[in-house]
């Protein structure tokens, strides 16, 4: 294996990872991080070629920017705040499905339990 | 100068017992028995450690971190690691030490394909304690290595965010 040493700064190594290995292929075996700065590990057939293509991805790599999976976990976490704001304030009133059929209030009646449920793995219950 | 060991003396009636005598059967033999050498590494640091690779490599290759170098005398080295908080989100994450190889040890990693130890949860507590039999007397480096199966592993070495404090070792020791 062939270990290209880069000092850098913060780095968004999910993303640096999608970045290079869509770049080098089966070339690319992964990278690391820590105190030591920043190494990326190449198989032992990269070219020469590939490893100046890897620190040039490295160098113009751009922590802030997100991949569609870090996108899409923002965007899921967003969404169960905003559903906690709407509808976590309180328990599901049983009353008001008061004259419904059967079948509609048994299942207030299981999500008034799912609620509690809920509540108490979060430990609020 | 480090002690030597020298097979001890069978005393007999009359023997002249010396200073030099004393010296090598005694003294030295006693502080020979003494010595291990050891190192140790408990982190402390401003980033944590993280790897996408999908093949083992060092975790720390910096002497003294979570790579260690010691003189034996030939014999066992008893070799650790804990972690208090390992973490992947969408993988598991394998850890292994590797020696290195020198003139009377081939060297290479304990484990198998997936070394000695396994994170399998998001956050898990890691540790091993394991022993490298036989090594003859000479330097020996240890490193400590790890792998993912996916997504990013990470050891928090001292700057997680508070929760995350813990603080990994690594260390070796010989045996006497």
């Amino acid at each position: 294996m062939k270990d290209i040493v880069v000092e850098r700064g913060s780095v968004n190594i999910e993303a640096l990872d999608t970045d290079l290995r869509s770049a080098l292929g089966s070339q690319f075996v992964g990278v690391s991080a820590g105190p030591f700065g920043l190494r990326v590990h190449l198989a032992d057939g990269a070219t020469a070629a590939q490893e100046t293509q890897a620190q040039q991805i490295v160098v113009a790599h751009d922590p802030a920017r997100l991949t569609p999976k870090q996108q899409a976990e923002i965007d899921r976490k967003a969404k169960l705040e905003q559903a906690r704001a709407n509808y976590g304030a309180d328990e599901t009133d049983l009353t008001a499905f008061n004259g419904q059929p059967a079948l509609i209030q048994k299942l207030a009646q299981k999500i008034v339990w799912l609620e509690r449920e809920v509540a108490s793995l979060h430990g609020r219950g | 100068m480090t002690a030597q060991w020298t097979a001890p003396l069978t005393w007999q009636d009359n023997d002249l017992v010396t200073a030099a005598l004393l010296n090598t059967h005694l003294r030295d033999n006693l502080e020979y028995l003494k010595r291990s050498s050891a190192a140790h590494f408990l982190a402390n640091l401003a980033s944590n450690y993280s790897t996408t690779s999908t093949s083992f490599v060092d975790v720390d290759a910096t002497a003294g971190n979570m790579a260690h170098t010691i003189n034996t005398v030939g014999g066992d080295v008893l070799i650790g690691f804990t972690s208090g908080l390992v973490s992947n989100g969408g993988g598991s994450t394998y850890f292994d030490v590797y020696i290195d190889p020198d003139g009377s040890d081939p060297g290479g990693r304990f484990g198998g394909d997936d070394g000695l130890a396994r994170q399998t949860d998001a956050y898990e507590y890691i540790s091993f304690v394991i022993v490298k039999k036989g090594l003859a007397a000479g330097s020996h480096t240890f490193k400590l290595q790890w792998k993912v199966s996916a997504s990013t592993g990470l050891i928090y070495a001292g700057a997680g965010a508070a929760g995350n404090d813990t603080h990994p070792t690594f260390w070796v020791r010989e045996l006497p």
